[in-house]
């Protein structure tokens, strides 16, 4: 229990771990899908994907829609979740230890000690969504917020979880790495959308299987409410010596860490750390106990998403077995774009040292020198930080370029969608992606949904969702899973519409 | 159509979760493995505490708290001796001073014989016979110078003179005589006066007095027979004269006064004059316990009473002094005999302490404190002298009472509530129960287990070390009975005591010289063993040592090996002492002095120097009750230690060795396991070095001690609600050996595990 604060405020950011992933955004249809839908994605889920999509106008559906408790999505994967070395080691009655341990760590890291796997995290909550079509433009009001965790370990780290405290492994001084980040924030976008007059109206049309198109553009600025904030880093070596008649024994850490915090914690963290100085048998329990009061008030930012939209009114003759109407859509979106500043009391807190358990009580009693050893660890050994001010740290966006295309052939439709990410916050990856998906709408009302994305920041995945779709009323679920981790690792995330209405 | 595209959608979704890669059931075992070293050359000093050490007996536990004492000088410096001082409340011996008494003794003083003075208060003319009576002459013709010739009375003349002795009525004669008085006023000379006293119409005595003179007033004795009653006195007088002229003009012969001599009466109705009267009595003392047999003898007192029934007053007088005087009871500082108690009854100061006629006075209560009683023979002398008062000079009309010589005073004296400060004198024995006596089992009968009685001595620190430890020869032994005491009589301290030890079992310490040792014929009665009367070889007896002027000494009494069990006693390591005895107090009934508050005050004190051998392993054994094991791991838990070991490293600073070994049972005390198991070398840890000359530790042993547990014992601990740890313990070389304070021991422990966890 004492160690439960100094855990939390260590690695709070692991406890937030259940929420954060994929950055690019989705709702149940589009992650029934593959996780694309620049192209398909409409209402005001648009805001955050494609704007320009608030003009789609799909079969006989209200202009209108609301969203109460409008979405929610989470996303868990990465190379850390590695289901093809849990299914070859984790569920065969395998002992883990010796050479089989060797291997599966092997399979899962790699034989260097240093590398490491991470895990991502995000989720995806769109509280209030409104959003109005009108037959030239339309507008839209959203809110979301989204958490974004990475949590990165080392081999090492995992040899420490497998091995124990084996001086066979530990004998030499390892690295057991650790690194979590959290982001958190809230997003409150509003989203003009309108019909972008073609230049050469009547030219598109006297195209083969053309019958017509429509471009649309939208732009959807946002704000953004830094809500928390927290970077661990954490690098330590871990030596346990051999005992035995002849020798004692002992574990030595040497440790390395620093930690960005904002807000209420910073400033106990600072308080705690100046106590110290003047004060050394100053206790941590005693500065810091932070209570979350200050969650909206450490940042802020703005943001902004784009893109355009062309729906074209194609005849295929191919496909005309699929469906009379046939309706092509093809977009663009860039995603995300801003940043989101946390500048209230930003601080950095770093401590090194060396913890060595020996055994040697000195005049105190066993128990006592148990409970004064977890007490040295939380005030004298990774209590002992040193707190610096440092300034306002600016998070970018988790930015994304977006190109999809929908073809809508009566019930069916497929799309496609080829992205990659601006930068590496938290899921978001350079790596292309390219998503493939496609919509059954059994009976019309009842839409069947699958998909697969191939590259992104896990292995292939694969995702399917069904739910009802009704003109006014929409109730939908999806999930979706890799294939083979792999190297890459897996990932799984679930959508739920929410609660959608349509007027 | 439309049924293809369904199928065709099915098969796609259905080929996606297919191809999907899906977690299976976990089914997985990890092994890991912990070693850290626990404790690091941890000093564990023997004893101490508060300081910071580590100890192994922290004296500053309450059971230890003052029951280690170290030798702070001399060949055994620093040794440690444990240590228990008890006092023993057993109040004042004063019930071994003697107690006398006296029965209330009555005593009563007659009036006795009472003495008749005058018979009347004025002087003369109780009566007259005129000149005519007596000679028939006219006295008209026989004036002075006539002469008459010589004749007798013709008739006795009678005169009442009852009639004019006031102060007479009548009486009882037992002896004497009355002097009677007559003037001759006839005017002629007379040869002789015949008198006849009567008694009312009885002649009671009669006197003739010759030659009396014209003008002469003459008197004679009429002596009284016992038995003679006077009563209506009157007389006759007769007289005879010879011729002879006339002197004078003729006149009366005058009879004029009545006094009694030595006139001593039974009884009679008068106005009497003070009488005073005396008697003496005694008391007599019981004389079991204290015997006055010379005339120093003496009780001084430390309270008392001496009362005096109020006196009867039987007489129709008032005592007008009533002296009542103990010449055997004496107040100081002298004690003379001139200082001996009296009490009064008169008129004095104010109070009037007479005791009048016919009543009863009040009853007089004298405080007896600070007196000293002579009391030879064991008997108090009193004496009683009364004078009561003189009625003749009482108001006319109360002046004549009716007095009986056996009309007495009487009343008793009651000597009473004695408390004897000091007695000098033969002192009978004494025997005093020590402490209370509680009378549910029997007056003057005192049981070890009896709480009321017995005076218990608890050691609490002894009680799990004696309970725990066995076999060890300590060798130093010695129990001392420290006391204060003012007795200056021989005493003789008979005793009963009973060491107990943690697991019950009972030793008494009993004397085995001649100065210790309880013989049958001791008087050991009603000293009792849980009811049973215990046994001469079960007892112990000491003398006191006598104070020399009753001041209050301090001494003891020392019961080492010379003279007693103790080492047996003590190396039962008695967690209790219970102790019963009577003092015999002057058990010689020679003469002595003894003084109140006889006081004794002792204390049990109990020194065991840490100096013990081994001459075979002593064992200890320590059964702790445990839940800690209750989370390890059961056979079938997911979770199993599949191997585990302690590794202790010492250096052993004690000298003392230990074999350990460890039995762990379950709820039912079904054993469990043990470490090590039967048939593996055992867990020893040797004892260090050990001077030759001091006995103490002079160099430390070192050595690995090596715990280990199987799968199949580590599995079963899980069951175990107790640990029974049973070493045997000796001594280096099975030789004494002496223990310090600091004597250490410095162990680490370091602890190898492999932890294996099933999920499935």
């Amino acid at each position: 229990m004492k160690n439960l604060k100094i855990i939390f405020t260590i690695c709070f950011c692991v406890a937030a771990t259940s929420l954060y992933a994929q950055s690019r955004h989705y709702n149940s249809q589009t992650l029934g899908m593959g996780g694309g839908g620049t192209a398909y994605i409409d209402g005001y889920h648009s805001n955050f994907l494609n704007p320009a999509n608030l003009m789609l106008k799909k079969a006989k559906r209200p202009s209108t829609s609301l969203g109460i408790f409008g979405g929610l999505g989470v996303n868990v994967g990465g190379s850390l979740v590695n289901l093809g070395v849990y299914d070859d080691y984790f569920t065969k009655g395998l002992t883990l230890e010796g050479q089989v341990r060797e291997d599966m760590l092997n399979d899962w890291f790699g034989a260097g000690v240093n590398n490491t796997r991470d895990l991502a995290v995000n989720l995806d909550i769109v509280p209030l969504g409104f959003s109005k079509r009108g037959r030239k433009s339309a507008l839209s009001f959203a809110t979301r917020v989204r958490v974004i965790e990475d949590f990165t370990i080392n081999r090492g780290f995992a040899e420490l979880a497998f091995y124990g405290l084996d001086s066979d492994q530990f004998g030499s001084a390892v690295p057991v790495n650790f690194n979590n980040t959290t982001i958190s924030y809230a997003e409150v976008s509003i989203a003009y959308a309108r019909e972008i007059p073609l230049p050469l109206q009547g030219l598109v049309e006297s195209l083969p299987f053309i019958n017509g198109v429509k471009l649309y553009a939208g732009v959807a600025p946002k704000y953004i409410v830094g809500v928390q904030a927290s970077e661990l880093d954490f690098t330590s070596t871990l030596q346990v010596e051999p005992v035995g008649p002849t020798t004692a024994g002992g574990i030595t850490q040497n440790f390395d860490y620093s930690l960005y915090a904002f807000g209420e914690l910073s400033d106990q963290l600072a308080n705690y750390a100046t106590a110290r100085q003047s004060n050394p048998d100053a206790k941590f329990d005693d500065f810091v106990d932070y209570s979350g009061s200050d969650s909206g008030t450490l940042g802020s930012g703005f943001g902004m998403d784009l893109g355009v939209t062309a729906e074209i009114d194609v005849s295929l003759p191919v496909l005309g077995i699929l469906g009379k109407r046939q309706v092509l859509r093809l977009a663009m979106s860039a995603t995300d774009l801003g940043s989101v500043k946390f500048d209230k009391s930003p601080t950095r807190v770093t401590a090194n040292g060396e913890i060595t358990f020996d055994g040697d009580a000195g005049d105190d009693t066993f128990e006592d020198y148990l409970d004064n050893f977890s007490d040295s660890l939380q005030n004298d050994v990774y209590g002992d930080f040193t707190s610096v001010e440092e300034g306002a740290r600016k998070y970018e966006l988790p930015g994304m370029y977006n190109f999809g295309a929908a073809l809508t052939l009566g019930k069916l439709t497929t799309t496609l969608d080829y992205g990659f990410g601006f930068n590496s916050t938290g899921a978001n990856t350079r790596r292309s992606s390219l998503t493939l998906g496609t919509e059954y709408r059994l009976l019309g009302f009842i839409p069947l949904r699958f998909g697969t994305r191939l590259g992104g920041y896990s292995s292939t995945v694969y995702s399917a969702g069904f739910g009802v779709d009704l003109k006014f009323i929409e109730f939908s679920f999806a999930a979706q899973s890799a294939s083979n981790s792999g190297e890459l690792g897996s990932s799984v995330a679930a959508a739920w519409s929410g609660l959608l209405i349509r007027f | 159509m439309r049924n293809f595209k369904l199928l065709t959608v099915c098969l796609i979704v259905a080929g996606t979760f297919i191809g999907c890669e899906a977690p299976k059931k976990a089914d997985f075992t990890t092994s890991h493995k912990i070693e850290a070293p626990l404790l690091f050359n941890k000093e564990f000093q023997f004893l101490g505490g508060g300081d910071g050490a580590e100890v192994l007996i922290d004296t500053t536990k309450s059971e230890f708290d003052s029951l280690f004492t170290i030798v702070g000088a001399g060949d055994d410096f620093g040794l440690i001796v444990l240590s228990k001082e008890e006092e023993f409340d057993f109040g004042d011996l004063n019930e071994a001073i003697p107690e006398i008494s006296a029965d209330p003794a009555n005593f009563s003083s007659e009036v006795g014989e009472l003495e008749i003075g005058n018979f009347s208060s004025g002087d003369g003319n109780l009566g007259t016979a005129s000149f005519q009576d007596l000679t028939g002459l006219n006295p008209a013709v026989v004036p002075a110078g006539t002469p008459i010739p010589g004749g007798s009375t013709p008739t006795p003349v009678n005169i009442n003179v009852g009639s004019n002795t006031d102060f007479f009525v009548s009486a009882t004669i037992k002896r004497g005589a009355i002097e009677i008085s007559v003037t001759n006023n006839l005017g002629f000379d007379i040869s002789a006066i015949d008198i006849d006293l009567n008694s009312g119409a009885s002649v009671v005595g009669n006197t003739t007095i010759n030659n009396v003179n014209n003008g002469q007033t003459t008197s004679d004795q009429i002596v009284f027979s016992d038995g003679d009653v006077l009563s209506n006195l009157n007389v006759d007088v007769s007289v005879s004269w010879n011729a002879q002229n006339t002197a004078a003009t003729p006149g009366d012969l005058v009879v004029e006064n009545i006094v009694g001599i030595d006139l001593v009466a039974s009884q009679v109705e008068a106005a009497l004059e003070a009488q005073d009267f005396s008697t003496s009595s005694s008391s007599t003392f019981d004389s079991s316990e204290f015997t006055f047999t010379d005339p120093s003898h003496y009780v001084e007192l430390e309270s008392g009473t001496i009362s005096i029934d109020p006196i009867v007053n039987g007489l129709d007088l008032t005592i007008e002094t009533l002296i009542i005087s103990f010449p055997d009871i004496r107040q100081g500082p002298n004690y003379l005999a001139s200082d001996s108690l009296v009490i009064s009854y008169v008129n004095s100061g104010g109070v009037d302490g007479r005791i009048l006629r016919s009543s009863t006075s009040v009853e007089k209560v004298v405080d007896l404190a600070g007196y000293r009683i002579f009391a030879l023979g064991n008997e108090v002398n009193y004496n009683i002298s009364a004078v009561t008062e003189n009625t003749q000079d009482a108001a006319p009309g109360d002046q004549t009472r009716v007095i009986n010589e056996t009309q007495e005073i009487s009343s008793s004296v009651s000597i009473s509530n004695l408390a004897i400060k000091t007695a000098f004198g033969a002192i009978a024995s004494q025997t005093t129960l020590l402490g209370d006596d509680d009378p549910s089992n029997g007056v003057d009968v005192i049981d070890l287990f009896n709480e009321t009685e017995t005076e218990l001595t608890e050691i609490d620190g002894l009680e799990d070390l004696s309970g725990q430890i066995d076999g060890l020869e300590f060798t130093q032994t010695a129990l001392t009975i420290n006391y204060t005491s003012n007795i200056g009589v021989p005493t003789t301290i008979y005793a009963a005591m009973l060491g107990i030890d943690g697991e019950g079992e009972q030793i008494f310490l009993s004397g085995t010289a001649a100065e210790t040792q309880v013989e049958a014929g001791d008087p050991i009665s009603g000293i009792l063993n849980n009811g049973v009367q215990v046994t001469p070889e079960q007892m112990i007896k000491f003398t006191l040592t006598p104070s020399p002027d009753g001041s209050t000494i301090v001494s003891s009494t020392v019961f080492d090996e010379t003279n007693s069990t103790v080492s047996d006693f003590l190396n039962n390591l008695p967690s209790e002492i219970r102790f019963v005895g009577k003092s015999i107090v002057n058990e010689s009934n020679g003469e002595a002095t003894i003084s109140t508050p006889l006081e004794f005050d002792p204390s049990i004190s109990i020194d065991l120097p840490l100096a013990f051998r081994t001459e075979t392993a002593a064992t200890f054994s320590d059964t702790t009750e445990t839940s800690d094991f209750e989370d390890f791991p059961k056979g079938e838990d997911d979770t199993q230690i599949a191997d585990g070991e302690l590794i202790i490293s010492y250096e052993n600073g004690l000298p003392l060795g230990f074999d350990i070994e460890l039995i762990f049972v379950d709820s039912l005390d079904a054993e469990v396991t043990s470490v090590p198991l039967p048939g593996d070398d055992l867990l020893e840890l040797l004892a260090s070095e050990v001077d030759a000359t001091t006995r103490f530790s002079s160099n430390p042993s070192t050595g690995n001690l090596v715990i280990a547990l199987t799968t199949d014992q580590l599995n079963q601990l899980y069951r175990t609600r107790k640990v029974i740890l049973s070493a045997n313990l000796r001594t280096t070389n099975n030789e004494e050996v002496k223990m310090r304070a600091e004597d250490s021991i410095i162990i680490s422990v370091s602890a190898k595990l492999k932890i294996e966890t099933t999920v499935n």
